[in-house]
């Protein structure tokens, strides 16, 4: 094991490491490019667009999972609601019979 | 962004249809299991929560009540068919025609009368509250034909007899 170790301004080790490592040379005005991009990137923190919104919600109304669940939510609404006008229905249609039964032509 | 607003839309529609189906699925399921086909007082069992002593004490009664009406309304379809023959044949003097017109009044009345008379008789097999309700409702639909008929005839609602 080489345990020679160097100071850290040795001007020949620099020179080796950067002979050894060449950098392309920037572009004219690159870090400029930079900073603009930086300043024109949108925020992670911005509120989605309506667009954006529709497209999760396109998402996750075709996963699977959610749309099964949802369908049993629609179907127990839909019970209820069937449930609830039931009795009435049934009521009226009790009403029309039993007022059919007494006189198929009650005001004549 | 289409592609995502097609699926909405489309998520849309489905959950109105399924709501639609199966709450009317629903409605004539209970609908038909609340009022068995066959079963004409229902409506008193439902509407008026009778005991089943008082439920077949009131079948007692409409049993009894239907060959009168039956027998009435035969009359009175009997002397509508004579009536309309005569006028057809054109051999009616006026003279005949009011007859068998007063005959079919007469019969009427006769016809409304039992039938008042029989919701009477039912109302007192409910307990007071629910027959006078009953009966209310039962006079409304047997009498209150012929208020709404002659008020529209008279043209003045306050008095249906004012231009009589």
């Amino acid at each position: 094991m080489n345990n020679e170790t160097h100071p850290p301004d040795d001007a020949r080790l620099h020179a080796l490491l950067h002979a050894s490592r060449p950098l392309p040379e920037l572009p004219a005005g690159f870090h400029g490019a930079v900073w603009r991009r930086i300043k024109c990137s949108p925020s992670r923190n911005r509120s989605a667009s309506p667009v954006e919104w529709l497209d999760i919600a396109a998402a996750w109304l075709v996963r699977p999972r959610f749309a099964l669940a949802g369908i049993a939510v629609l179907l127990v609404v839909g019970a209820s609601i069937g449930l609830a006008q039931g009795n009435s229905l049934a009521n009226e249609l009790a009403k029309q019979r039993y007022i059919a039964s007494v006189g198929p032509h009650p005001v004549h | 962004m289409r592609r995502s607003l097609f699926i909405i839309l489309a998520v849309i529609l489905a959950s109105a249809a399924i709501i639609g189906f199966s709450s009317q699925i629903t409605k004539r399921l209970c609908a038909q299991h609340l009022v068995p086909p066959g079963d004409d007082l229902a409506w008193l069992r439902l509407e008026f929560r009778l005991s089943d002593a008082e439920l077949a004490r009131a079948k007692q009664l409409h049993d009894g009540y239907l060959p009168k009406c039956r027998f009435f309304c035969a009359r009175i379809a009997e002397c509508k068919r004579e009536l309309q023959a005569a006028l057809d044949a054109g051999t009616a003097d006026v003279a005949s025609i009011e007859r068998r017109l007063t005959e079919i009044g007469t019969i009427r009345a006769q016809c409304q009368t039992a039938m008042l008379q029989h919701f009477r008789d039912v109302s007192r097999v409910m307990p007071p509250e629910q027959g006078r309700r009953y009966l209310a409702e039962m006079q409304r639909l047997t009498l209150g034909f012929h208020d709404q008929f002659e008020r529209s005839m008279s043209g003045n609602a306050c008095c249906p007899h004012g231009n009589h």
